[in-house]
């Protein structure tokens, strides 16, 4: 069984490997939202040094992915709200357009451990600066 | 209730949105990167479905990406340097994003002894490349001049000289002598009262430097003294007593009574 395993882990790293180096490759042609050289400025400036372009590419993408993730939950919880039972007629088609808002965006880095908070408007609602606890009775 | 001001874009991500926010025509450097940034971030949310973005959420958007980025090279740096090596590789950064996807989790992610090539976080960013169309950036990038304001130190293998021979080759060159002769006469030269043969005033021991206001009296003396002054090799013994001078009347007396001296 050991060996059976360990052969058969011998071909699939090398499949794994052939991919990998065709995925590096494809990553030079693949052009990220994040320029080259303000990825490079950010990595110089936390101490990263590697001559290899195709790692700089790598992150780069790996940031994209990282926001365009926060962005789909983002919009998520905007379609949801809006999916949910409005109670003036008026408001709806308004909100047809998509907005990026600090609450959407505060509960979608949530689940990836990021606390942002948006500090209230003095006018915003009768309940602003109120304890939460309190808020929600 | 005011709504706030909401920067809206064309649902264009191919095209160039017209409405982008364009740079003050001389931005800092440190505001520089940010305004990049929130362009790039900005063409993300178009991508994803966003037709418009609050400006509070979209700066806070692109710090966390700022940061992101930051966070993924701070922590490859410091894998690569816990294996001693100076420049980080693949399996670095593969290892400083499993530790930063580790939040929202990955499969795969509870098997430590899996092979960090064949782990589902690089898979899930191969997906990635795969499917979604690539945005290049919308507009081109002035080429500052922060390159050149850069200092760059050579070491003594690299300029070729001689180091002193207590001096390790790799490190760099010391700094360049003042070539001028006024900047070699600001570097302060001073001799002793003994070694300039004056008397010294009561109070001061004649080996320790002259007063800057006798120096200033002749100034034809003063290329003389430019050398180093040789310390004489014996010296007046000084000697330090504290008191309090003559004493009046002590403020507390033996046992609490008044003494008198």
């Amino acid at each position: 069984m050991n060996s059976s395993s360990s052969s058969m882990g011998g071909d699939g790293r090398h499949d794994d490997d052939a991919a990998l180096t065709e995925f590096l490759a494809s990553l030079m042609d693949y052009t990220p939202t994040i320029p080259d050289e303000l990825v490079e400025h950010y990595l110089a400036r936390s101490g990263f040094h590697c001559p290899d372009i195709r790692i700089t590419r790598l992150i780069s993408v790996a940031t994209q992915k990282f926001i365009s993730d926060v962005a789909s939950d983002a919009l998520q919880h905007c379609k949801a709200r809006q999916a949910a039972p409005v109670k003036d007629k008026s408001k709806q088609p308004k909100d047809k357009r998509l907005v990026l808002t600090m609450d959407d965006l505060s509960k979608a880095l949530q689940e990836y451990g990021v606390n942002l908070k948006h500090q209230e408007y003095f006018a915003d609602s009768p309940s602003t600066g109120m304890d939460p606890m309190s808020r929600e009775e | 209730m005011t709504t706030p001001r909401r920067r809206k874009f064309k649902a264009e991500p191919q095209q160039q949105p017209a409405s982008l926010p364009s740079p003050s025509p001389s931005p800092s450097p440190a505001f520089f990167h940010a305004a990049i940034t929130r362009v790039a971030v900005a063409q993300i949310c178009l991508a994803t479905g966003y037709s418009a973005a609050e400006p509070s959420s979209l700066r806070a958007l692109s710090d966390i990406a700022a940061l992101y980025l930051q966070a993924l090279g701070r922590a490859a740096a410091s894998v690569a340097a816990a294996h001693r090596r100076t420049d980080s590789n693949l399996l670095d950064l593969v290892r400083a994003i499993e530790d930063l996807s580790a939040a929202k989790g990955f499969p795969g992610g509870s098997d430590p002894t899996g092979q960090p090539l064949r782990s589902c976080a690089l898979r899930e960013l191969k997906e990635f490349v795969e499917l979604v169309e690539e945005i290049p950036f919308a507009k081109p990038i002035p080429r500052g001049g922060e390159e050149e304001q850069r200092t760059t130190w050579r070491s003594f293998a690299a300029a070729g000289e001689e180091p002193p021979p207590h001096v390790p080759s790799w490190l760099p060159c010391f700094p360049e002598e003042p070539r001028n002769k006024e900047m070699k006469e600001q570097r302060t030269t001073w001799g002793s009262f003994a070694a300039a043969a004056r008397e010294s005033p009561q109070h001061v021991p004649s080996w320790l430097p002259c007063l800057p206001e006798d120096r200033e009296m002749e100034p034809s003396t003063e290329k003389k003294r430019k050398t180093a002054v040789e310390l004489p090799a014996e010296r007046e013994k000084v000697v330090f007593r504290l008191g309090f001078g003559k004493r009046k009347k002590p403020a507390v007396g033996h046992r609490g009574k008044w003494k008198e001296t």
